[in-house]
């Protein structure tokens, strides 16, 4: 009898240690929420155009120059440089007398003077530029470590007046003041414990910095988005799969000054939202014909009304979305 | 009540291990990574529908090489201005073409005769060979469009390059060729930019697999054909390790191996996979019984060159000769400086046929 009432007690516990394990496991995998849902409106306004027609663009690389919200854009088939209006009207262009060299990406100061990374085979260089697009004298880098002797960046991200530049095959970066003085280092691949020999396999998707000067990239291949403070402090988020708020192959990352995330799928061919918990609100674009739809959407950037810009594939130029955060919605549990 | 709480906390243990764990594996590194990770199973996102029909084989791009492409064109298999120096080539110049005043009128090097036709719609590759259409040269039939999963297996099986084996993935009667590849990160300065010191290193097959489609070409009874898996003999090794440049011979057999010529060496694929071998930075010229193959003068991929040549052909002086030329139209400084991977020829040397057969 005894044996009977233990071996039933014993049942009645593994029982109740299946059904919590199974709550926590959905809670874990996202399956339940519980108070406030965020919801996210996304609306496509244009594509960035000239005064003729949409621009068909593939695969450009995008800037955003926060003070004037203007829109650099990096064609890498006409080597050139062009700006748009907050409207999305070319306004401006240049670099396309080769006179820049092979531009890789561009940044822009504080006080308007445009910096171009410029990249030939094993070698980079900054090239200063004035507001016409003018190159004026090359930015030299100071007081680089002895890591970093073979560094060649081919990313650049400029703010609060320090200068992030991404050697993006090598893993590392390097953070200087805006007259190029080394002041931080970072060797990502040793921060995620990558193995030596692992390190030419594994490389940076998207690139960009966030208001707080916390680094954010992806590693397409790991399926994996990353954010690193200043003081080198590393989180991951992200799972493989095609389900919706899943990876397939992450490009361009960006957070909004709410600390949201923005991530570029290009196999997918949406933008996934996820909250500064990284929890996942909302992915929108998708494969189509559509002006909203995208094909291939890889850099993109984040401008102070929360439009977010798009760069894809296929001669889709770069389609321009308004990013709304209505009152949140309170729910119940999944 | 105590089993109770071991069994959460093992459980709480093993949920922790599975939150913090990330993918061991790179994207098909060693096999064939997630299906979902390309495909769409049932042609929707989110609930929506995909308003355009999936590519081929319910994947999620137009097509498959569009679906390659969007990782490997990063890595320098497509380019924006013909920097991918790779050992097969960049697939950039299909999309260009070149044309200047010659002898006898308007002379042009069309982009669609450079490569491997390979259709890319999401990557603005659509240039079918208009001579050949679908029809390899040498071949015995129509092989459709070309795609990256022609001659590679996406799903990771097979070699480091992951070439389709024979009929195990594919209808092909002969197997991936026996070679030892470099990384994929082909643009200039990374780890798979190809110069003589740093190049693929081929065993022996590549031929025999090339003739999968080009079936002609490997047909010793045609006496019209190069030869090609054969013995170099002592001759025409002897001619290769000589040869310095046009006019000038007394090379070093130590360092007479040319990148843009390369051989088959009959090592064995245990040969390569030792973690002594050193085949990939070799310098040592061909032996009596290397092999001349197909990709001793042509690249897998694309060249700047018509048929895929590995030098331009037409050209009398590849400084000089070879096309493009800035003059040329459609010709930019960067196409110019990347025709030939940047390596430096003297100012008259003649085809690289004469590597071999030293009639300069």
């Amino acid at each position: 009898m005894k044996n009977r009432l233990n071996k039933e007690v014993f049942i009645l516990a593994v029982r109740k240690s299946i059904f919590i394990g199974i709550l926590v496991c959905s809670m874990l995998w996202g399956g339940v929420s519980i108070g406030a849902m965020t919801r996210v409106d996304t609306v496509f306004l244009y594509t960035l155009s000239n005064f003729n027609s949409p621009i068909p663009l593939s695969r450009a690389k995008i800037h955003v120059d926060d003070q004037k919200n203007e829109i650099y854009v990096l064609d890498a088939r006409e080597k050139d440089i062009r700006i748009f209006n907050e409207t999305g009207m070319e306004i401006y262009r240049f670099g396309d007398d080769g006179s820049l060299g092979a531009i890789v990406d561009v940044a822009v100061k504080n006080d308007g003077s445009i910096m171009v990374l410029s990249k030939n085979g094993l070698k980079s260089a900054i090239i200063l530029c004035n507001y016409r697009g003018e190159p004026l004298s090359e930015l030299a880098l100071k007081n680089l470590p002895p890591d970093f002797l073979n560094f060649v960046p081919d990313r650049m991200a400029y703010r609060e007046g320090r200068l992030y530049l991404l050697d993006s095959s090598g893993m590392r970066v390097a953070v200087t003041d805006s007259n190029g003085f080394f002041e931080n280092g970072y060797d990502i691949a040793a921060l995620l414990e990558i193995e030596e020999k692992k390190r030419d396999d594994t490389d940076i998707g998207g690139f960009s910095v966030d208001r707080e000067g916390n680094m954010l990239f992806t590693i397409p291949v790991l399926f994996l988005a990353y954010t690193l403070s200043p003081d080198g402090k590393i989180k991951a988020f992200g799972v493989p799969g095609g389900a919706p708020g899943k990876f397939n192959l992450v490009g361009g990352i960006v957070a909004d000054d709410k600390g949201n995330y923005y991530v570029a799928d290009r196999l997918k061919c949406a933008i996934l939202i996820f909250d500064k918990n990284f929890r996942f609100l909302k992915e929108f674009g998708y494969r189509g014909p559509r002006p909203d739809n995208l094909i291939g959407p890889d850099n993109i950037v984040l401008d102070s009304q929360d439009r977010l810009y798009v760069s894809q594939g296929r001669n889709r130029g770069i389609s321009v979305f308004k990013i709304n955060f209505p009152q949140s919605e309170t729910s119940g549990t999944n | 009540m105590k089993v109770f709480k071991l069994g959460l906390v093992v459980m709480a243990a093993a949920l922790i291990s599975l939150a913090l764990s990330a993918p061991a594996m790179a994207f098909h590194d060693d096999g064939v990574a997630e299906c979902a990770g390309c495909h769409t199973m049932h042609n929707s996102q989110g609930g929506d529908v995909v308003t355009l029909t999936p590519g081929s084989h319910l994947l999620k791009m137009s097509d498959p090489s569009s679906t390659c492409l969007s990782c490997h064109a990063g890595y320098g298999q497509l380019t924006a201005n013909g920097s991918g120096y790779g050992s097969a080539g960049d697939f950039y110049w299909l999309t260009k073409t070149y044309s200047w005043a010659g002898h006898h009128g308007t002379s042009s090097s069309e982009g669609d005769s450079h490569g491997h036709n390979i259709i890319a719609e999401d990557f603005d590759l659509f240039f079918p060979d208009a001579v050949l259409g679908t029809f390899p040269p040498g071949g015995s039939g129509d092989v459709g469009e070309l795609a990256c999963t022609s001659c590679h297996d996406p799903h990771g099986t097979g070699d480091g390059v992951l070439l389709l084996w024979g009929s195990e993935k594919s209808n092909f009667g002969d197997d991936a060729p026996v070679l030892k590849g470099l990384s994929r990160r082909t643009v200039i300065g990374e780890s798979g930019q190809v110069s003589d010191t740093n190049h693929v290193a081929y065993g022996s097959g590549a031929s025999a697999w090339c003739a999968n489609c080009h079936t002609d070409m490997a047909d010793d009874t045609l006496t019209t054909m190069h030869p090609v898996d054969r013995n170099l003999g002592s001759t025409i090794s002897g001619n290769y390790n000589d040869y310095v440049s046009t006019g000038v011979m007394g090379g070093d057999p130590n360092t007479a191996r040319w990148e843009v010529v390369p051989f088959e060496t009959n090592q064995t694929q245990a040969d390569f996979d030792d973690p002594l071998d050193e085949s990939n930075s070799s310098t040592v010229g061909p032996t009596s019984a290397s092999k001349v193959m197909c990709m001793t003068c042509h690249r897998a991929h694309a060249t700047a060159f018509p048929d895929i040549g590995r030098w331009d052909f037409g050209a009398t002086f590849l400084v000089e000769d070879s096309h493009p030329l800035i003059t040329d139209v459609g010709a930019t400084a960067d196409d110019v400086a990347n025709k030939y991977y940047g390596k430096t020829f003297t100012a008259d040397q003649r085809s690289l046929c004469n590597k071999c057969h030293v009639q300069d």
